[in-house]
C-alpha cells in the first residue's frame, strides 16, 4: 500500500509536525508585526493553508499502482 | 429579545432539522443519495466543532492567545497521513462491520467482552463532561440573547422545569432516536442524520465567519487596524506571542498530540469517519478539505478575542459570549441571533452525534453481552428482538443526555468550556496506543490491551477529573496540595514530582507513557489465543485479505447446521434481511444452502461478521459459539494455517500474473490473424488485377486476329496495322507477365540476395548506356551528373540497374516529344547517397505522390490516354530499394518535369565482400 504518493504524503506530515512545534514555532513567536498582524498569527494560517493546498494537489494525483487492480479498496454495499 | 421569541426561533430551527433529515433520507430512497459525496463526507467530519469552537476558543483566546489553535492544528497535522492511517481503519471496520471504538478494541483483542465493556465504561465516563458542556453553551447562548447587556455574566439557576435547555435535551434526544436509530446495523447509513450534520456544519461556519468578518471589517478597518489597536495596550499584545501567555514547547506539543488522536479516535468522530462512511476514497477529499474547513472557522478567533478586550471593560461580559455580545452591543440583534443559532446548531450536532455513538456502544458492548442469555433478549419472536435490541439503544441515549444534563446542573458552571473538552480529549487519547497496536502490530495480547487501557484511564482521572471535584467540595483540598494519604510524590497536579506542567500536558504525558508501556511491555510478555492471532493478522494485513478476494476469512474451523445459521440470522436481524443476506452469500460462492444441511466454515464467518454490525463483535461471537462446533485449534496450527493463506494469496496473484499474460498472448494472435487475412485479401485484390489487365490485351489481340481471319477483303494497310497491334499486345502480356513473375521473386524473403560492395557512379554509367537507344529514339537528351569521387555502396548491381533502367525509361515515357531533357544526378549527403532522376513532362498530378508506389499505379490523364506499361515498375523498383535500406521520394520540379529520388545507405556491411579492391580512402 505505501507507493510514492503515501510516501509523499508522509514527508508533507513530518514537515507539518516541524512547521507547527518548537523550535520553528520560536522562530515566529516572536513580538513583532507584518501589516500591523503579529508575525505569529500570519505565520501559523499561511503555513496551514500550504499544508492543505499541498495535501489538496497531492491527493489529486493518480496513483501509479502497478500490479493492484482500481477499486479493490470499494467497500461493497452489504445491504 | 423575548424569551418566547428566542425559544420560538430555537425550536422552529429544530423542526427545520427534523424536516431536513427526513427528506434526506426520502430522497436515498428514490437512490438519489446526498450523502454519497466527498464534501458531505468532509463536512460531516467537521462534527469535530462543537460549541467549544464556536464560543470556547474566543475564550481561550482572550487569555491563551493562539494557544486555542493546537486543537485543530493535531488534526491538520495528522491529517495527510488520513490516507493510510483512516483508510486502513476504515477498511478494516467495514469488512468486519464495527460499530465503535469499544467494539474495534474488543475485536481485535480476541473479540473480548471484558475489552468492549471496559472501553465503552472509560469513554461513556469520558464523554459526558463533555456533552454536558454542550448543554451548558447552549443555555448560556440564550441567557445572553435575552438579558444582554445583564449585571450577572451567567445564568441564575433555576429549576430545571422552567430551563430552555432542558427542553432543548428532550429535542435533542428525540432526533438522535427518530434519525440515528433506525437500523440496528449502523453500518447501514443513516442518510438522514448525515445529512443533517453536514447542514449544521455549514451553518456554523457560515455564521461564525459572518461574524468574524462584521468585527474585523465592521467595527475595525481589518486586521491590521485591530491588531494596531490592541498592539498599544499591552494587557492585549501580549497575547502575540507564545512567551507571553505562557504557552511552552511542551505544553503546545501535548495539545497537538491528543488532539490528533481525538480527531479520529472521539466517539462522534469515529461514528462520521468510520461507521457513517461509505466509500474509503472520500478520505482523499477529506485530507484536505476538513483542514481548510477548520482554518476557515479559526481565522476570526483571535480577532473577536481581541476586539471583546477592546470593547468591554475586563470582567463585564463572560469572554465565552464574545462572538454574541460584540453584535449585541452594537446593536445588531439579527446578527446575533444568526451567530446563535449558529452556536446552538455547533452544539446540537456534536451532542446527537455523540449520543448515538455512545448509545451504540452502550447497547453492544456493555448491555448485551450480558444480557444474550437471559429472557431479555433470547424470547420472543425476531421482530420483538430487534425491537427490544433498539429500546436498548434508546434508552441509552436518553440515559447519557440525562445524565449529561445533570452533570452540566452540578458541576458544569464552574468550569469552562475549553477546559473539560481537554479533559475528554486526554480521555480518548488513552485509546491511541491500543487502536494503532491494533492495526500495526500483530503481537499485541489482549492482556497488554486490558493492562494499557486501565493504567491510561486510571492516571487520567487521577490526574484530571477527580481534582475537579475538590472545587465541589466532594474531596478535601489537601488531596490537591499534599497527595493522597499525605504522599509528595502523589499530588495529581505534580505526579511523581513533575512540577512546572501545566495539568493537560502532565496527565497526558503520564497517562499516554504508562499506557503505551503497559500495552507494549504486557504484550511482549504474555500469549495469544489462536482467536487473537487470527484476528491480528486479518487488521494488520487488511490489504492481503481484500485483494486476496474473500471478505470472509475462514481460519476458525467452526461447523454449524445450516438451518441453525438461517435461524439466528433471522432472529436478530429480521426474516427480510436475514433472507437476503444469505442470497446474497449463496451468489458469492455460487452454491445452494437449502442442498446443505452443514454450513462451512465461511457462512459461519459471514454469519457472524454481520451479527456483529448489529450486537457488536463479542456478543455475535457468543452467540455464534451457541450453535457453532468449534475443533479446538492450536496455536501452532494457526500459524500454518495463516502461512497458507499466504500462500494462497501469493498463488491467486500468481495466477493473475499468468492469465493476464495469456490475454496478451491471444491479443497478440489475434492481430497476427488480422495481419494474415489482410495479406490474404491483397493477394486476392492483386490476381483479380493482374487478370483483368491480362484480359484487356487479349479481348483486343482476339477481336483483330477475327477481323484480320475473317476478311481476306481487307486493304493490306488496314491489314498489318492490325497484326502491328496484335504484336505489341502480345509485348504488353509478355512484359506484364515478366514483371509479375519478376515481384514474386523479390517478394519472396527466402531468396537470399547477393549484396556487394560496388561503385554507385560506375553503375550509373553503364545503366545509362543501356537505355541509350531508347533515350535517341524519342530525341531526349540525357544529362548524367556525377561526383568527383566515387560513392561505395553495398547492393545488389543487377537489381539496381534494373531500378535505374526503370526510371530513367519511365521518365522517357512522360517527356515531351520535341525536347525532352532528362538529368541523372548522383549525390552524396550524411551517411546515404541520393540518386534523383529529373524529366521535363508533365509532372505528378497533386495528391497523386503518395499512390505512386503502389501496385497498378497508373498516372494518366485524359489529354495524354493510358501511358503503356504495366503499373508495376515503380512498385518493383520501391520493393528492390527497400530490401536495401533505402527509400524512394517523388517531387515535382518547379517548371514543370518530375524528380524520382532514391536514397541508399552508405554503411559498411560485414558481410559484403568488395566486388574490386577497395580504395585507399575508405
Amino acid at each position: 500500500m505505501v507507493n510514492d504518493k503515501t510516501a509523499k504524503l508522509a514527508l508533507l506530515f513530518v514537515l507539518a509536525a516541524i512547521l507547527f512545534n518548537y523550535p520553528v514555532l520560536g522562530l515566529a513567536g516572536q513580538d513583532s508585526r507584518v501589516g500591523g498582524m503579529p508575525v505569529l498569527y500570519v505565520y501559523l494560517f499561511v503555513a496551514w493553508l500550504l499544508i492543505i493546498v499541498v495535501t489538496a494537489w497531492l491527493v489529486s494525483q493518480p496513483t501509479a499502482r502497478p500490479s493492484g487492480k482500481r477499486g479493490q479498496e470499494d467497500i461493497k454495499d452489504e445491504n | 429579545m423575548s424569551a418566547a421569541f428566542v425559544i420560538g426561533i430555537s425550536l422552529l430551527y429544530l423542526a427545520f432539522l427534523f424536516g431536513l433529515a427526513g427528506l434526506a433520507e426520502r430522497q436515498a430512497k428514490r437512490g438519489k443519495s446526498w450523502v454519497n459525496h466527498p464534501a458531505t463526507y468532509s463536512l460531516s467530519l467537521a462534527v469535530y466543532c462543537t460549541a467549544w469552537t464556536f464560543f470556547g476558543s474566543v475564550g481561550r483566546a482572550t487569555t491563551g492567545g493562539v494557544g486555542f489553535l493546537p486543537v485543530y492544528l493535531g488534526p491538520a497535522i495528522a491529517a495527510p497521513l488520513w490516507i493510510l492511517v483512516l483508510r486502513k481503519l476504515i477498511l478494516v471496520s467495514k469488512s468486519l462491520r464495527l460499530t465503535s471504538v469499544a467494539d474495534l478494541v474488543s475485536s481485535r483483542y480476541g473479540k473480548s467482552t471484558w475489552l468492549g465493556a471496559l472501553a465503552t465504561t472509560f469513554t461513556v465516563l469520558g464523554i459526558i463532561p463533555y456533552i454536558s458542556i454542550q448543554l451548558k453553551a447552549v443555555a448560556s447562548g440564550f441567557h445572553i440573547l435575552q438579558h444582554f447587556p445583564a449585571d450577572e455574566p451567567t445564568a441564575p439557576t433555576q429549576p430545571f422545569y422552567a430551563e430552555t435547555s432542558f427542553y432543548i435535551t428532550i429535542f435533542l434526544a428525540a432526533f438522535a432516536i427518530l434519525f440515528g436509530t433506525r437500523h440496528l446495523d449502523p453500518n447501514e447509513r443513516h442518510e438522514g442524520l448525515v445529512a443533517a450534520i453536514a447542514f449544521e456544519s455549514i451553518l456554523k461556519l457560515a455564521a461564525f465567519l459572518a461574524v468574524g468578518i462584521f468585527v474585523t471589517y465592521g467595527l475595525f478597518d481589518g486586521f491590521g487596524d485591530l491588531f494596531t489597536q490592541a498592539a498599544q495596550r499591552p494587557d492585549i499584545s501580549r497575547l502575540f506571542s507564545l512567551e507571553g501567555v505562557g504557552m511552552d514547547a511542551w505544553h503546545w506539543f501535548w495539545l497537538n498530540l491528543i488532539s490528533m488522536f481525538a480527531v479520529l479516535l472521539l466517539p462522534r468522530q469515529f461514528h462520521m469517519a468510520v461507521v457513517e462512511n461509505v466509500d474509503p476514497r472520500h478520505v482523499n477529499n477529506a485530507s484536505w478539505f476538513f483542514p481548510a474547513y477548520m482554518l476557515l472557522i479559526n481565522l476570526f478567533v483571535l480577532p473577536i478575542a481581541v476586539a471583546g478586550l477592546l470593547r468591554f471593560q475586563p470582567g463585564a461580559v463572560e469572554p465565552d459570549t464574545f462572538v454574541m455580545a460584540l453584535p449585541l452591543a452594537e446593536g445588531y440583534s439579527g446578527l446575533a441571533l444568526l451567530v446563535a443559532i449558529g452556536g446552538f446548531s455547533a452544539a446540537t450536532s456534536m451532542v446527537i452525534v455523540s449520543t448515538i455513538a455512545l448509545s451504540i456502544m452502550i447497547s453492544n458492548n456493555l448491555v448485551l453481552p450480558f444480557l444474550l442469555n437471559t429472557e431479555v433478549v433470547s424470547g420472543g419472536s425476531s421482530q420483538s428482538i430487534t425491537d427490544r435490541l433498539l429500546a436498548i439503544r434508546r434508552l441509552s441515549i436518553v440515559i447519557v443526555l440525562l445524565f449529561a444534563y445533570g452533570y452540566f446542573r452540578l458541576v458544569g458552571e464552574s468550569y469552562s468550556l475549553v477546559s473539560i473538552g481537554l479533559i475528554s480529549f486526554t480521555a480518548v487519547a488513552q485509546f491511541a496506543p491500543a487502536v494503532l497496536a491494533a492495526l500495526y502490530w500483530k503481537r499485541a495480547t489482549k492482556m497488554g490491551a486490558f493492562a494499557g487501557l486501565t493504567i491510561g484511564f486510571l492516571v487520567w482521572s487521577y490526574t484530571l477529573p477527580i481534582p475537579t471535584l475538590v472545587e465541589t467540595g466532594l474531596i478535601s483540598p489537601r488531596f490537591l496540595t499534599d497527595g493522597l494519604f499525605g504522599l509528595s510524590w502523589l499530588k495529581p497536579y505534580a505526579l511523581f514530582g513533575m512540577q512546572d506542567a501545566d495539568h493537560i500536558s502532565h496527565s497526558a504525558f503520564w497517562s499516554l507513557a504508562l499506557n503505551t508501556l503497559a500495552l507494549v511491555g504486557v504484550s511482549l510478555y504474555t500469549r495469544q489465543s489462536p482467536l487473537e492471532v487470527s484476528q491480528a493478522d486479518f487488521f494488520v494485513d487488511i490489504y492481503k485479505y481484500r485483494s486476496g478476494g474473500g471478505l470472509e476469512y475462514e481460519v476458525m474451523r467452526r461447523q454449524a447446521r445450516v438451518r441453525d445459521v438461517r435461524l439466528l440470522l433471522i432472529r436478530f436481524l429480521g426474516e427480510e434481511r436475514a433472507q437476503h443476506l444469505l442470497s446474497r452469500f449463496e451468489e458469492r460462492h455460487r452454491i445452494d444452502l437449502s442442498h446443505e444441511r452443514t454450513a462451512r466454515a465461511e457462512l459461519v464467518n459471514y454469519a457472524e461478521t454481520h451479527l456483529a454490525g448489529a450486537i457488536g463483535a463479542a456478543s455475535a461471537k457468543i452467540i455464534i459459539s451457541s450453535i457453532a462446533k468449534e475443533e479446538p485449534i492450536s496455536l501452532e496450527e494457526m500459524f500454518n494455517i495463516l502461512d497458507q493463506t499466504q500462500e494462497i494469496i501469493k498463488y491467486s496473484h500468481a495466477l493473475e500474473k499468468k492469465s493476464a499474460e495469456l490475454e496478451q498472448l491471444t491479443r497478440q494472435l489475434r492481430t497476427a490473424n488480422e495481419r494474415l487475412q489482410e495479406l490474404d485479401r491483397l493477394k486476392a485484390d492483386f490476381i483479380a488485377t493482374v487478370t483483368h489487365e491480362l484480359r484487356t490485351p487479349i479481348t483486343s489481340i482476339k477481336a483483330l486476329a477475327k477481323i484480320v481471319n475473317d476478311n481476306d477483303d481487307l486493304p493490306p494497310e488496314q491489314r498489318s496495322n492490325f497484326l502491328g497491334i496484335i504484336v505489341s499486345e502480345s509485348e504488353r502480356i509478355t512484359r506484364l507477365i515478366n514483371q509479375v513473375l519478376e515481384l514474386e521473386r523479390i517478394q519472396s524473403l527466402d531468396q537470399e540476395w547477393e549484396f556487394l560492395r560496388l561503385n554507385f557512379c560506375e553503375l550509373l554509367e553503364s545503366a545509362c548506356r543501356g537505355v541509350e537507344g531508347l533515350i535517341r529514339q524519342n530525341g531526349i537528351t540525357l544529362a548524367l551528373e556525377l561526383p568527383e569521387k566515387p560513392i561505395w555502396i553495398n547492393g545488389n548491381r543487377d537489381r539496381l540497374t534494373q531500378v535505374v533502367v526503370n526510371l530513367v525509361s519511365n521518365a522517357v515515357k512522360f517527356c515531351p516529344p520535341e525536347n525532352g531533357q532528362i538529368t541523372v544526378r548522383l549525390s552524396k549527403r550524411e551517411g546515404e547517397a541520393r540518386l534523383d532522376i529529373i524529366d521535363n513532362g508533365p509532372g505528378i498530378p497533386p495528391g497523386q505522390e503518395q499512390f505512386i508506389f503502389e501496385k497498378f499505379t497508373q498516372i494518366s490523364d485524359r489529354s495524354r490516354g493510358k501511358p503503356a506499361g504495366s503499373g508495376l515498375g515503380l512498385y518493383i523498383s520501391n520493393l528492390i530499394v527497400e530490401r536495401h535500406g533505402g527509400r524512394m521520394g517523388v517531387a515535382n520540379v518547379p517548371g514543370g518535369g518530375a524528380d524520382f529520388s532514391l536514397f541508399i545507405p552508405i554503411r559498411r556491411l560485414l558481410s559484403a565482400r568488395p566486388e574490386m579492391p577497395l580504395p585507399e580512402e575508405l
